[in-house]
């Protein structure tokens, strides 16, 4: 079977000012999986919570292994009103997996490695929103400083077959 | 249209003091490195670094994994200097033969005004109960330059060749 081409650009946002939030919405249906990526430019400061379809309620889970340089630790939770929440100070960079995206037989889980060199240090996070519906918008929220302009949010489809 | 395109890719075929990938075009988003490496000299697990356009100042970084038996869980800040980055854990000579480790480093906005940061994320596995450093490691970068990255070296940290069948491929990705 030949394959298909697929790790296609479905939306970049790309910020001229600083904001709190960044929305994409009416995510196609269209594809197996996403990739998530944030860049931020130096100076941005703050963690960020990504909520799926508009959910602010506590029916996220997650667990996370972290190191700051100096020391490292896990912490689990269960009862989240977020997928994944970085931790704070300068230039976040980060990449999602979420996988079954589309998919309304299980709950959606997402796969995040994040990290800022020069303070906060590195992490994985695994986290599950606890609900079967497709993922037709993701939010970006950081209740912090907000993100800086220049900060680069790019969501890109891969498609299994 | 479909993204995550190869650029380069190098391939030993005898050991060398680096790889390197120069004149990488700027028309892409993000650049993402996959590679396996051996070092030709050694001890058990060695670490390889990179650097950017030739520079050899102004990085950091910071990683958390598990490197063993030795260490087990551990966080460092600035492995291996601030000249170069981490860029991976890699077997050597003295490691059980035909093992390699396997590294993927994501470079996001690497022709940005702004400093470059990469995630890393690196294995080194045990093939025996001999061999005492093994490696499982995640790292974050940051490059404090602005200017654009043209060219990416990775060798040794400890000045060590890189074996023979080390590969590398350098991948493209755009946003638009």
């Amino acid at each position: 079977m030949a394959a298909g081409t697929t790790y296609e650009p479905i939306a970049t946002n790309t910020l001229s000012s600083a904001t709190a939030s960044v929305t994409f919405s009416s995510i196609p249906s269209t594809y197996t999986d996403l990739v998530l990526t944030v860049a931020g430019p130096s100076g941005d400061t703050g963690g960020y919570a990504i909520r799926l379809n508009g959910d602010s309620g506590n029916n996220y889970g997650r667990i996370y292994l972290y190191g700051d340089g100096g020391s490292a630790l896990s912490n689990v939770s269960t009862s989240q009103n977020s997928l994944y929440h970085g931790g704070d100070t300068a230039l976040k960079t980060s990449i999602h997996n979420l996988m079954g995206y589309s998919n309304t037989s299980f709950y959606k889980s997402m796969i995040s490695r994040t990290g800022a060199a020069t303070a906060y240090g590195t992490a994985a996070f695994l986290g599950t929103w606890r609900n079967t519906a497709a993922v037709t918008s993701l939010e970006f929220s950081n209740g912090g400083s907000g993100f800086s302009a220049g900060c680069v949010f790019s969501i890109y489809g891969i498609k299994a077959a | 249209m479909a993204t995550f395109t190869k650029i380069a890719a190098v391939s030993l075929s005898s050991s060398a003091a680096s790889m390197s990938f120069s004149s990488i075009p700027q028309t892409y988003t993000d650049l993402v490195i996959k590679w396996t490496g051996r070092l030709a000299a050694g001890g058990a697990v060695e670490n390889c670094h990179l650097t950017f356009n030739g520079n050899t100042s102004s990085y950091s970084s910071r990683d958390v994994g598990y490197v063993g038996p030795d260490y087990g869980v551990r966080s460092l800040t600035n492995q291996g200097g601030t000249n170069d980055v981490f860029a991976g854990y890699v077997p050597t000579s003295g490691h059980t033969a035909s093992v390699f480790g396997s590294t993927d480093i994501y470079i996001p906005n690497y022709t940005s005004a702004n400093y470059k940061s990469l995630i890393v994320d690196t294995i080194s596995t045990p093939n025996s109960a001999a061999i005492l450093d093994f490696g499982l490691l995640m790292s974050v970068g940051l490059w404090s330059n602005t200017s654009a990255i043209t060219s990416i070296t990775i060798s040794s940290e400890t000045g060590y060749s890189l074996a023979a069948y080390s590969t590398a491929t350098l991948y493209g990705i755009k946003n638009s």
